[in-house]
């Protein structure tokens, strides 16, 4: 059995507030799914109604082509965390929490989960209302992964953890994912930290969704050259460039746009090191170029 | 190729009664049972030192069981309800999963109400107190057991949805839980006075209803059935598509 997830002109408002814009997307099994957006860009409202958590103002958000708003057969294969650990009750100790986990998730591994409170270095003894804004969102990862859910969606769950335990996240999110395949989304702000992780990515902007591509390609949109302040210089004139950087005599320029192979032999040639594009900062120009785009119609 | 099947033991499918929810809060609240029992029992020796005892202290001392009813209820809306759905139930699911156990949960409140009137009979038997208690209530007499249990049922189970709506509304917003708290209390007097006889001023507006301003138990019974039914649909309004907000770490 593979799990699919769609979205068919999707929209949500808050009041006067249009957080989901007509956003249509299918998203396959077996794939890590990076969902990348600024703040306020309605990923958290997206992954809501993916989960069934919000009632789509229009459109249809489906899981194996059903509907998942009020559909027991689809949410039952979802799982969405989010930071706050909100799928625990604070009032009761993690412990509890697992063990309702365990009675409410049809594919629940209480001995993984019991491995990764080990990894993140949490007692299933302590009161979740006690925990410290790190380790809430490491017992949220950990009801995530061991949820083993069809269909696993993380909202910048982890971004309380510190450094160490978001590379044991990263870390167990891979292993986890290559022994058991599914439909993972993660949402995020740190885009390069994460972005080897993602097979694709999915930009959302104002409630838009502006991009779906694979993340190969996604980063064959461009390169990062580097060498010589004034070879570099010469090299990037006339293309896009989104950043560049000088360290001593030494440039770096991340340009945007196609970068075949006949003009990577030229950059060697003129004796270049050219690298890929940085994730972030081809977000970074998508999303404020949209918005220029935006602004002026 | 990706394969997903649920862990042994467990059924992807529609969830059942709600066993653990149901053990967890009777069990809880057979605990606070005795601890109150025993307070109670000790409040009473205490005034008998100091002065006869005419009346059931366990009679009184009831009052305050609706109060943990409401308590229970809604912490039932409020903190379960998103809980439940976040881990894969639906709305619905939740909604009907909570009514067995506001039935169970309900009536365990209402048994240890009685039994408390016949914990307490023993102590005022063997000291030869008058077990009297008060008027207006659907029973007349502490050997009416089943009447207490019947007014224990309706008072618990009335309070005990309007705490849930109370709390579900609460969850889904200030303004909601403004109007669902006005609703229960207004539902709260109505029901009172169809229990008591010295509820007045609303009395007239009873003896209208009931033809009588004594207390009728069937019809008393009847009219709060309506009011738990009402309080009932009204919690349906306010989850059938309640939206699950993102908490703040």
């Amino acid at each position: 059995m593979t799990v699919r997830v769609e979205a068919r002109n999707l929209s949500l408002d808050y009041g006067d507030v249009e957080a989901i814009r007509d956003v249509s997307l299918s998203l396959a099994d077996g794939r890590i799914y990076g969902l990348l957006g600024r703040n306020g860009s309605g990923k958290t409202s997206l992954m809501s109604l993916l989960a069934g958590f919000r009632r789509p103002t229009a459109g249809e958000a489906l899981v194996d082509g059903e509907p998942v708003f009020e559909n027991g057969n689809a949410t039952r294969k979802v799982c969405l965390i989010r930071e706050g650990a909100d799928t625990v009750d604070s009032m009761e100790k993690v412990e509890a929490g697992l063990e309702f986990a365990a009675r409410m998730r049809p594919y629940w591994d209480d001995a993984y989960a019991r491995r990764l409170l080990d990894r993140f270095e949490l007692s299933a003894r302590k009161k979740v209302g006690d925990l410290s804004r790190g380790q809430r969102a490491a017992l949220a990862v950990t009801l995530g992964l061991a949820s083993r859910a069809p269909v696993t969606m993380f909202d910048e769950a982890y971004l309380g953890l510190d450094a160490p335990s978001r590379y044991v996240f990263y870390d167990e999110l891979l292993r986890d994912f290559m022994e058991h395949p599914r439909l993972v989304v993660v949402s995020t702000h740190l885009i390069e930290e994460v972005s080897l992780l993602f097979e694709e990515v999915l930009i959302l902007h104002e409630g838009r969704l502006i991009l779906q591509d694979e993340a190969e390609a996604f980063r064959m949109r461009g390169a990062n050259v580097i060498g010589p302040r004034d070879t570099v210089d010469r090299f990037v004139a006339g293309m896009t460039v989104l950043e560049r950087r000088e360290l001593g005599p030494t440039a770096s320029a991340v340009v945007y746009g196609e970068f075949d192979d006949h003009l990577r032999r030229k950059a060697v040639e003129a004796g270049l090191e050219v690298g890929p594009l940085p994730l972030q900062d081809l977000f970074v120009h998508l999303t404020s170029s949209q918005e220029g785009e935006d602004d002026r119609s | 190729m990706t394969g997903h099947s649920a862990a042994a033991g467990q059924s992807p499918g529609a969830p059942s009664f709600p066993w653990p929810l149901v053990k967890g809060h009777v069990s809880f609240a057979l605990l606070v049972w005795a601890g109150f029992v025993a307070f109670v029992l000790v409040v009473i020796l205490a005034v008998a030192a100091v002065r006869g005892i005419e009346v059931s202290g366990w009679d009184r001392a009831t009052e305050a069981v609706r109060f943990y009813a409401v308590f229970i209820g809604i912490h039932l809306g409020y903190s379960q309800l998103p809980l439940h759905i976040t881990h894969g139930q639906t709305r619905r699911e939740f909604a009907m999963q909570a009514a067995m156990f506001a039935g169970v949960f309900v009536t365990a409140l209402a048994a240890m109400v009685a039994a408390g009137f016949v914990l307490e009979r023993g102590l005022y038997e063997v000291a030869g107190w008058p077990q009297d208690v008060s008027d207006g209530r659907l029973y007349t007499s502490p050997s009416e057991l089943h009447w207490i249990f019947v007014q224990g049922w309706l008072v618990q189970g009335l309070w005990f949805v309007g705490g849930a709506l109370i709390g579900a509304a609460w969850y889904r917003g200030a303004w909601s839980a403004g109007i669902a708290l006005t609703a229960a209390i207004i539902v709260a007097i109505v029901s009172q006075m169809f229990i008591t006889s010295d509820w007045t001023p609303f009395m007239n507006i009873y003896e209208q209803a009931a033809g009588s301003a004594d207390i009728q138990p069937a019809l008393a019974t009847l009219y709060n059935l309506v009011l738990i039914g009402g309080l009932l649909a009204a919690c349906w309004y306010v989850i059938r598509d309640i939206p699950i907000q993102n908490k703040a770490a």
